[in-house]
């Protein structure tokens, strides 16, 4: 390969959820890119001109040209580099349905967990009741999906909803130490649970997930400023 | 061949899209009018986690969520005319503007649950934002989102906006003029004239009708 003909670099943050899922997608690919760390109290001009619209990370610059949000990277690095693991599976109904879930962590997993850090009182008792629901959902389907259970996971053989679940749970420890609240239940939630587990002892999770002390230190930072976490 | 049923309600513009997609495939479907004040068993059975519709049956396999269930027609049946670009990136900016106009329905919601001016008037500011976005960066030079022919992201955006002028219509505000955007304008008219699209085109006066009721009932409980 010549240089310049495949050049791959990430807008990312080192703490972004969304920034997470878009290296683990890379490396599982064995894509070699260049990672631009952002700060987000600082955004690059380069950031502010690939994306324009919402100013945000993670953004994939392929060959100098951009593509923004996390989910639609991930389908844009998997149509495109066809070799090596598959991202999502061939057959359109499986497609659709990690589709679906992926739309639900989203719009209304992300949604409950944003609504819980930024209440307080009883606005967040009831943040916390949504929380718990919206997990029920997803054990729930989750298992409906997976009716084997979790299947092995390693480098080679992992995709957008392990992807997904890594970077939305992998930090759990981190989430309860700040936010006193277990929310990755594993008598609540096991497959969800056993299913994190396994992942955390991948070395390509481990070598992607923020370090734990730096990634308590930075929501602790957030809480105590009452600032809204964002990309 | 395997058995399409569409189970919806003909006032809803999301039901709109999942008919033109199958409508401009070809794809013969049974449509399944549901009554949202009393949903079917089947219903429930087939889309657990939201209950709505539109939710797309083939052979006994559900899908929900119209988008998804976009994306899934247009990888099923994915002869004459494609519905999206086969370039990765161009999908991937389709998929952009796909995502883009649904997070910004709620701006649209907006306009219809704001019962103060002020309210009102943020909610209409709000959606010329939106629009302005659409009309500079997403359409560009090109007759149709997706190109010189339709695709997902016009199927997607064109409902949404027939949406939102009834709620303007029934609330009082004109977000969409034509000096302002005029190539989205353009780009209404000729997707309006897409012969699928005409014929099966959501009854404006049916919605009018039926939005105006629902105002009158937020604004009488407020």
């Amino acid at each position: 390969e010549m240089e310049g003909e495949n050049e791959v670099k990430l807008h990312g943050m080192w703490a972004s959820t969304y920034s997470k899922r878009v290296e683990l997608a890379l490396r599982v690919k064995g894509i070699p890119y260049e990672y631009i760390e952002e700060d987000l109290r600082n955004k690059s001009p380069l950031l502010l001109q690939y994306n324009s619209v919402y100013k945000k990370v993670p953004v994939l610059v392929h060959n100098g040209k951009p593509i923004t949000e996390s989910y639609i990277i991930l389908e844009y690095i998997d149509e495109t580099w066809q070799n090596g693991p598959r991202l999502l599976p061939q057959d359109p109904y499986q497609r659709a349905q990690i589709r679906f879930w992926a739309s639900f962590i989203q719009q209304q997993l992300f949604g409950s967990f944003y609504k819980l850090i930024s209440s307080n009182g009883e606005e967040q008792e009831k943040a916390v009741e949504e929380v718990f629901e919206k997990m029920n959902v997803l054990e729930k389907g989750m298992k409906e999906l997976l009716p084997e259970g979790v299947p092995e996971v390693d480098g080679n053989n992992f995709g957008v909803l392990d992807i997904l679940v890594t970077a939305t749970f992998g930090p759990y420890k981190a989430h309860e130490e700040v936010f006193g609240l277990k929310v990755l239940d594993p008598e609540k939630y096991p497959l969800l649970f056993s299913w994190v587990q396994k992942l955390n002892e991948i070395p390509l999770v481990k070598g992607v997930l923020p370090p734990h002390d730096k990634l308590v230190a930075l929501l602790q930072f957030i809480k105590q400023n009452d600032l809204k976490p964002s990309s | 061949m395997t058995e399409v049923k569409l189970h919806g309600v003909l006032l809803s513009p999301y039901v709109y899209r999942v008919i033109w997609a199958l409508k401009l495939k070809g794809v013969p479907y049974e449509f399944v009018a549901e009554d949202l004040s009393n949903k079917s068993d089947l219903l429930l059975k087939y889309n657990p986690v939201y209950k709505k519709i539109p939710v797309l049956v083939h052979g006994e396999k559900p899908v929900s969520e119209s988008m998804v269930i976009l994306e899934y027609i247009e990888e099923m049946w994915p002869q004459n005319p494609s519905l999206m670009p086969n370039d990765p990136y161009d999908r991937a900016l389709a998929r952009f503007w796909i995502k883009f106009i649904e997070d910004k329905i709620v701006a649209i919601l907006g306009l219809f649950r704001s019962i103060t001016g002020q309210e009102l008037e943020n909610a209409t500011k709000e959606l010329l934002e939106i629009l302005q976005t659409l009309e500079e960066h997403g359409l560009g030079e090109k007759k149709f989102f997706n190109g010189d022919n339709i695709g997902l992201v016009d199927i997607a955006f064109g409902s949404m906006l027939f949406w939102m002028q009834v709620f303007g219509d029934v609330v009082g505000v004109k977000p969409f003029e034509s000096h302002k955007f005029p190539s989205l304008h353009a780009w209404f008219e000729n997707f309006k004239q897409i012969p699928v699209i005409e014929e099966n085109f959501p009854n404006r006066d049916e919605y009018f009708v039926y939005i105006k009721r629902r105002r009158e009932e937020l604004l009488a409980s407020a």
